[in-house]
């Protein structure tokens, strides 16, 4: 809050341009972190996605970035435009509900899904348990959720997207420093821009600080 | 021009009595022959009856006391309604002239040539007059005042005071004039069985009327249970739709709500009122029986001869037999017919008669909702023996010659050949020109992925010896059920060689057709090369001995890894293919180059051949070798035994389906598991009766775990199995939905992707008015509705909970995963989301004042189901559901998928699953 009047340069177009996708089953609240994150409310009804995308500038560690977010239908009759998104994403948050196990099962097939499209054995994702305001209704704990981040070398970050909302800024800050971290790929850049065409934008130039 | 008398006997007449049921006295002037009076008729059924005639056609009513019109087809063909007035009885008054009959008006009047008769109106008290008949006997016309008549038309008739005749008009030509009774029947008649109606069919294909003339029209049974009938009626140029008939001779039927004593009575009725679009009924299909004109009858056909006076007194007693009366008002009956129809043919030689033209002012009051309208088309299994071959099967289907010319329609015709062999037989789509035939036996088929034309239901006939045989053949069968069956028929008569493994030659018949299938999966995981480019699109081909089987889309290679690297493209496609020949088999995998993703793709020259047989059923190439692609491939035999053996396994799905079929979900990979649904839906498509209390199971079994909020958002076998059938339903009818509104994407790249309002209410309404009249559909979504209904009955709000059911599995995951694979990703990703947008309003608790026009289409959908359901008969006792015609290769696939599984899970899990002995022991001999 220190930097409260601070804004995002006026020229952005240096600004480090971020593809990510929120994956997940379906049901497991992709869209609600998504939302929470963007707009800062929760939404708690549910209504199934198609594909939203969302656009903003926003500081992380000081420095000012453009995060292009795609959520994503979780159904399996979507697998097939799963797929397209895995091409043309940089970074991804994979999501599971705590409160249903086969969704931290299908978490799993996902990550080795991204890396197959990706071809490649390790890539930008972070593995999200979410719902953990939940507590009666856990079911999977945060012991397992470690464990199989360290299996899948993966970082973990437990959330919940609910009022008051538990880390969904942080995940969404966590994912930019891991694709940050991967080594610069320019091809990877230059060849996702291309072949995802931009259909919609929904830019919102509020303000998003983290100090 | 008319010179008779006009004397009006005095003697009782001995002709027909005509029902006098008018509230205004017939006037004392009209005789039983004057057949032109109507009585009590208003202008509208004038113009109704005029409609169709020649001009000269007249006839005369009455609309009060002493109010009466001669109505009358003028020269140009427009009905006219001349006044009289009897203002001081008897006399008449007529264009300012005094007449002291009706006759003698029409006699004065030139243009009244052509009477009219009366008939085939219902009177005001309701009664249906039995005034139709149906042309059973071709009848040719040789006098002039004869009209012709084919076998099936339906004819508007009375009688005349000469026995043995009618006069009327036909209502398929137009034409008015005489017949012989012998060559008619009754239309409304009384029957014990149904089938003894001429146009009554068992199991019909709708191109039975498909390419006849609107108002064509035949009855067949329903296939959506006993005593429900399906009225096919060609109402547009390229429409035939199906009204359902619920009933049995014994207690009557019903047509949209509506009584009727008989099939006849419902006939009569929309032979003079539009049962749809304005469209009368006119024409018969009757086919079934064809009588044979005997020499016996031929005597009846003499005529009276046309002259009047002592000669033709002297002559008939020659002409007629001795039962014949000879009563001298039937003489000028006879006269007079023949002086007016002569008039006409002098007068009007030149004018051509006019169709029946449709009355749009009429409607038939049949709520939508009750109409069914669907475009189905049955395999016409019906064996029928001509000379020397038996024809198994027809239907119209799409053909072409080679991959890249475009599909058109053609009428196929397999036949049985004494000594073995099959023919099948490809004729335009008029059935006039024979194009090719094929040889079965010498012929090998293919089932294609419906990657390879986008388009389910395709398959490839391919001769084994190409320099002797015709050009190859691709076929496309619509809808999907109709390709389910031509596949098993063709299959068991193409070339498929049956050695069973030889563990197997103990236990199944050695040889016998249809013993085995053989399914193929192959995985294109990538393909590396160094003639890659960056700036380019590839896509995978998979071909079966020179026969391209499938296709992936077309991708970017992913980006540089280094230098060291050698560029890779990944596919990560698979495929199941059934149905594949047994024997020693070719698979080549290639690639295509494509300049930009949507663009035909041209080869790069790279083929990798695999060589499958007996001794090597599966290869794997995990590393990049000099091919440049990793892959697996595997074919797998599965015997095919005969229905009993199944008997372990299907009672098992029939009592408790999620226990062996909820796990091999669970642990197949997603392509396997797709395909095991896909045998599910192939099996609830050929045998519906059987599969709906198996689905309505697993249906229950979801339900009793799901919460109210959350009721299908998640993946279960149910949703799998729904979905696959729905999509099956429903894919071929948006391709052509799209075929039909070519508009609709170009419309859709001008608009504004944010407003695409028009777009979404154009595509709703297709799938109000095309997908759920399709009963397969329209049944699923019934019984998920009602099991929906059961789950939540005492939540409040059932029916909103019922309405997310439906948009759950109807929406969310079959209409929107077609509209993003078939429409180009931006254009379809937009579409999706607004009719998902639309839907989760309809869904939701939103007055329906507030909803948009796709929003509200889409809530009357739910709204139609859930009527469905609340109107449908107790569901039958599952004891009571035989399984009628199985086709046994889908459960051979469906064992082998659960013996696949068991594998997977015995490999990974120590946990035990609990099968029947008879049950593993099925698997096992399906795994070998």
């Amino acid at each position: 809050m220190s930097n409260g009047g601070k804004r995002p340069p006026e020229d952005d177009s240096k600004l480090p341009y971020y593809k990510l996708v929120v994956i997940g089953d379906g049901g497991v609240g992709k869209s609600s972190l998504t939302i929470q994150f963007f707009q800062k409310q929760f939404v708690d009804y549910y209504d199934p996605t198609i594909e939203d995308q969302y656009i903003q500038h926003c500081e992380i560690d000081g420095n000012w970035v453009i995060m292009d977010v795609l959520d994503t239908a979780g159904q399996e009759e979507f697998s097939a435009m799963r797929e397209q998104y895995i091409r043309g994403g940089r970074g991804f948050l994979l999501v599971f509900s705590v409160t249903e196990r086969k969704s931290f099962e299908e978490a799993h097939k996902l990550y080795n899904q991204v890396l197959r499209v990706k071809d490649r054995s390790e890539y930008p994702v972070l593995l999200v348990a979410n719902k953990v305001d939940l507590i009666n209704q856990r079911v999977v704990s945060e012991q397992e959720g470690r464990e199989l981040a360290a299996q899948l070398k993966l970082m973990y970050i437990e959330t919940s997207a609910k009022e008051p909302p538990v880390n969904v800024d942080a995940a969404f800050h966590e994912l930019v420093r891991i694709v940050r971290s991967f080594p610069s790929d320019e091809g990877d850049h230059e060849a996702s821009m291309a072949s995802v065409p931009r259909t919609k934008k929904r830019k919102d130039k509020g303000k998003c600080l983290i100090s | 021009m008319h010179s008779s008398e006009n004397t009006t006997p005095n003697s009782s007449t001995e002709g027909p009595l005509f029902l006098k049921t008018h509230t205004n006295p017939t006037p004392p002037d009209i005789s039983p022959n004057d057949v032109w009076y109507h009585g009590e008729l208003n202008e509208h059924d004038a113009n109704h009856l005029l409609q169709g005639t020649s001009p000269g056609a007249f006839l005369v009513r009455q609309t009060g006391q002493t109010r009466f019109y001669l109505s009358i087809l003028d020269q140009d063909g427009y009905p006219k309604h001349l006044p009289i007035r009897q203002l001081t009885p008897p006399h008449y008054f007529f264009e300012g002239k005094r007449f002291e009959t009706l006759r003698d008006i029409v006699d004065a009047y030139q243009l009244a040539v052509i009477p009219v008769r009366k008939g085939g109106i219902m009177p005001i008290n309701g009664e249906i007059q039995e005034t139709k008949y149906l042309c059973v006997r071709r009848f040719e016309q040789r006098e002039i005042d004869e009209m012709n008549s084919e076998i099936g038309d339906i004819l508007s008739v009375c009688e005349t005071d000469e026995t043995g005749w009618m006069l009327g008009r036909n209502e398929t030509s137009g034409s008015v004039g005489i017949i012989l009774r012998s060559h008619l029947e009754p239309l409304i008649t009384e029957v014990a069985d149904l089938s003894d109606l001429p146009y009554f069919y068992d199991t019909v294909s709708t191109d039975m009327v498909q390419y006849s003339p609107i108002g064509t029209f035949l009855l067949r049974r329903s296939s959506k249970g006993t005593d429900t009938y399906a009225l096919l009626v060609k109402t547009q140029f390229d429409l035939v739709e199906k009204f359902l008939i619920v009933g049995c001779p014994s207690r009557g039927f019903s047509l949209a709500g509506r009584p009727f004593p008989t099939i006849g009575h419902v006939l009569t009725r929309y032979c003079d009122r539009a049962i749809s679009g304005g469209v009368r009924l006119t024409h018969a299909v009757c086919v079934k029986h064809q009588r044979k004109s005997s020499s016996r009858r031929s005597t009846a056909e003499v005529r009276w001869p046309p002259f009047i006076g002592n000669e033709t007194a002297s002559m008939s007693s020659s002409q007629y037999d001795d039962g014949l009366r000879e009563q001298k008002p039937r003489r000028m009956f006879r006269g007079t017919s023949i002086d007016t129809a002569l008039a006409s043919s002098s007068s009007f030689l030149t004018s051509s008669t006019a169709m029946p033209s449709p009355s749009t002012t009429v409607s038939t009051g049949i709520p939508e909702h009750l109409i069914d309208r669907f475009h189905d088309e049955d395999v016409n299994n019906h064996p029928e023996t001509s000379s020397s071959t038996t024809t198994v099967a027809a239907t119209v289907a799409l053909r072409k010659s080679r991959e890249e010319k475009q599909w058109k329609e053609c009428w196929l015709t397999l036949s049985d050949i004494p000594g073995g062999s099959s023919q099948l037989s490809v004729f335009d789509s008029m059935g006039s020109k024979l194009r090719q035939q094929v040889d079965l036996s010498t012929c090998t088929l293919f089932w294609l992925d419906e990657s390879v034309f986008c388009a389910d239901g395709c398959l490839f006939l391919s001769p084994s010896f190409p320099q002797q045989q015709p050009p190859t053949l691709y076929l496309c069968f619509r809808p999907y059920t109709a390709f389910l069956k031509w596949i098993r028929i063709l299959r068991s008569r193409t070339i498929y060689q049956d050695v069973p493994p030889p563990m197997l030659q103990g236990t199944i018949s050695v040889g016998e057709p249809n013993s085995q299938v053989s399914i193929l999966s192959i995985e294109i995981d990538k393909f590396r090369s160094e003639l890659l480019k960056s700036d380019m699109f590839y896509s995978a081909q998979v071909s079966l001995n020179g026969v391209k089987i499938g296709v992936s889309n077309a991708f970017a290679p992913a980006g540089n890894k280094g230098p060291n690297e050698m560029p890779v493209v990944v596919i990560d496609s698979k495929f199941v293919i059934p149905c594949i020949p047994t024997c020693s088999t070719n698979i080549q995998l290639s690639m295509n180059s494509h300049s930009s993703i949507g663009k035909r793709g041209r080869p790069c020259g790279v083929t990798v051949t695999i060589c499958l047989n007996e001794n090597n059923e599966s290869i794997c190439q995990s590393q990049a070798d000099s091919t440049g692609f990793v892959f697996r491939a595997q074919r797998n035999r599965c015997p095919v035994l005969p229905l009993d053996r199944y008997k372990p396994l299907l009672d098992m799905i029939r009592e408790c389906p999620s226990s062996i079929l909820s796990w091999p979900s669970q642990v197949l990979p997603s392509h396997l598991k797709q395909f095991m649904y896909t045998c599910i839906s192939h099996l609830y498509a050929l045998n519906p009766q059987f599969m709906s209390q198996v689905i309505r199971r697993i249906i229950n079994d979801i339900l009793v775990t799901s919460t109210a909020e959350d009721v299908f958002r998640k993946d279960s076998l149910a949703t799998g199995i729904i979905t696959q059938c729905l999509r099956h339903l429903f894919k071929t009818p948006f391709d052509e939905f799209l075929l039909e509104n070519a508009q609709f994407s170009q419309s859709l790249k001008q608009q504004n992707l944010d407003s695409g309002g028009g777009a979404v209410e154009l595509l709703v309404n297709f799938v109000d008015q095309r997908l759920l009249t399709i009963p397969l559909a329209t049944r699923l979504l019934t019984i998920a509705a009602e099991c929906a209904g059961c789950r939540f009955g005492d939540e409040q709000h059932e029916q909103h909970l019922i309405k997310r059911t439906l948009s759950a599995l109807l929406i969310l995951r079959v209409l929107n995963p077609i509209i993003f694979s078939t429409l180009n990703t931006g254009i379809g990703s937009q579409i999706a989301k607004l009719v998902q947008i639309s839907a989760n309003s309809a869904a939701s608790q939103t007055p329906t004042d507030s909803l948009t026009p796709a929003a509200s289409t889409i809530r009357r959908m739910f709204d139609r189901i859930i009527f469905l359901v609340n109107q449908q008969q107790p569901a039958e006792s599952p004891e009571d559901s035989e399984i009628g015609e199985v086709h046994t290769e889908w459960i051979s696939c469906l064992t082998y998928m659960i013996g696949h599984s068991l594998t997977i899970r015995s490999a990974t899990s120590s946990e035990d699953v609990h099968l029947p002995l008879p049950v593993l022991e099925l698997i096992r001999l399906h795994h070998l």
